[in-house]
């Protein structure tokens, strides 16, 4: 997180929260990968980088992971949150290996 | 005859009315286990659900479940395995489907009016087949902001029709995953930070199996990543959990430790032991019905030997898979969910024998259940 700069009050009470030796005293990181009740913030390795570091450990093809990812509002910042926000990205696209290229960006709005 | 002779003719005839017995007992067998088989149930986007005859290596049902909202997620067999439940509609919906004729026997909407409501994968049903217990999140929309309502477990009655509603509620930790009643139904576990053993009648936690609270010297809080429902053959939960080693140094690969949880519905037995230091990550596992192996799947097959929780076997898939099962005789091995094929394994061999490409546009199984159930032979 040292990268990170909170932008906002809700992102630096997040900040507080998770680095701060107040509060349940524990600081939580994911090791591997880690539960989280869908559509939270979280930065459980696994989209962009594995946890080691490293992409091998990504599922392979990223094609396999895709509807994974968006059904249960994963990662809703880097794979569309298809269980509030854009219900319909996979619209007539069952198959994301297949129908890939029509999976487009949401934002952007065009 | 003399005394003896009736001794040894009544022992003949005895082992002649034993035998008989034997024989009868093993034809029934033989004929009860003709009138059953063994299916595998997965789900596929649209909103498709298939039951697979994994010994014939063919699909033999193939249902369309109402109103999915493309999504197929969690799902449980009832105990007679006439009926698949299925957490559906982006996790807004539970529905009961007829595995022979896909009748839409059940159905729960979880949002009520201004109350938005939604699972997250975790349900089940009980050994009786009576009730339904899903976890539900609630959101209630008001004009400028929204209220967050205490999470909670809702129970159906499975012989509600169409239109359900909970016959009760209880609140229930943030974060549960899992839902698992135990086979004497006298218990609910909730898996979240940790699994909370509950009264399923009141929701009274009567004990906290640590998960997160663990008390291992010189460990990393636990990481566990599981909403697979994967205990058909055994009633025994399992889960990879990965932690790191505090007393060795960051850059030592001997840190980083997998284990395998198991939780056994039937005696509650409850355990983690490590099996290897942590080189591929294992989304599920299934314990093999003979209790000796576990199998467990991501982008390789693993298999694990329970008497000394090593690690004894891995070879790489054709993909990633979310989610493996295993035959009621332990022939066979199942990996599916992700894309939209199922493969089969020798457990011994670990080399594939088989691979089902799924019907109705081959759809992506996503983070569907990939269960197991015994049940009368479909015509």
């Amino acid at each position: 997180m040292k990268y990170l700069k909170p932008m906002n009050l809700k992102a630096q009470a997040l900040n507080r929260a998770s680095f701060s030796s107040s509060g349940d005293g524990a600081k939580m990181e994911v090791v591997a990968m880690q539960t989280v009740a869908g559509c939270a913030s979280t930065m459980d390795p696994g989209w962009e980088v594995d946890a080691f570091g490293g992409i091998a450990a990504l599922c392979q093809p990223m094609e396999a992971d895709l509807y994974g990812c968006s059904d249960p509002c994963w990662w809703p910042a880097q794979v569309p949150d298809v269980m509030n926000s854009y219900p319909d990205w996979d619209m007539d696209k069952p198959n994301a290996g297949a129908d890939w290229r029509q999976l487009n960006n949401v934002f952007p709005k065009r | 005859m003399g005394k003896t002779g009736i001794i040894l003719a009544s022992a003949f005839l005895l082992s002649q009315a034993l035998l008989l017995q034997a024989a009868q007992t093993e034809a029934q067998a033989a004929e009860t286990q003709e009138k059953t088989t063994e299916y595998l149930i997965t789900g596929t986007k649209p909103g498709y659900i298939h039951i697979l005859d994994m010994k014939k290596q063919k699909v033999v049902r193939s249902h369309e479940v109402p109103n999915a909202g493309r999504t197929i997620f969690s799902m449980a067999p009832s105990p007679d395995g006439k009926v698949v439940y299925i957490m559906t509609n982006r996790m807004k919906s539970l529905v009961g489907l007829d595995i022979d004729t896909g009748e839409q026997l059940f159905r729960a909407d979880f949002i009520e009016g201004n109350i938005r409501r939604q699972g997250f994968f975790a349900f089940d049903v009980s050994r009786d087949g009576r009730e339904l217990y899903v976890y539900q999140l609630s959101t209630e929309i008001l004009s400028s902001e929204y209220k967050q309502l205490p999470t909670r477990i809702a129970v159906y009655d499975t012989s509600s029709g169409l239109n359900a509603r909970p016959i009760r509620t209880f609140e229930a930790p943030r974060r549960i995953h899992m839902l698992m009643k135990s086979t004497d139904d006298n218990w609910l576990y909730a898996m979240g930070f940790d699994i909370y053993k509950m009264n399923p009648q009141t929701g009274e936690i009567v004990e906290t199996l640590p998960l997160r609270n663990w008390t291992l010297e010189n460990r990393s809080l636990p990481d566990v990543l599981d909403f697979w429902p994967l205990w058909d053959q055994t009633d025994i939960f399992s889960t990879p959990v990965f932690s790191v080693k505090t007393d060795l140094a960051a850059d030592d690969p001997a840190a980083y430790k997998t284990g395998l949880l198991t939780l056994d519905l039937e005696s509650g037995k409850y355990e983690i032991n490590d099996f290897e230091d942590t080189s591929v990550l294992i989304f599920s596992t299934v314990i093999s019905p003979n209790g000796k192996h576990a199998f467990g799947t991501y982008t390789q097959l693993s298999k694990i030997d329970l008497d000394s929780n090593t690690l004894i076997g891995r070879i790489d898939q054709d993909h990633t898979y979310y989610a493996v099962n295993i035959a009621g005789d332990g022939s066979q091995v199942y990996v599916g969910g992700a894309a939209c094929d199922v493969a089969t394994y020798d457990p011994e061999s670990l080399k594939k024998i088989g691979q089902i490409f799924l019907p109705k546009g081959c759809g992506d199984q996503s983070t569907a259940s990939l269960r197991m159930v015994q049940r009368e032979t479909l015509k």
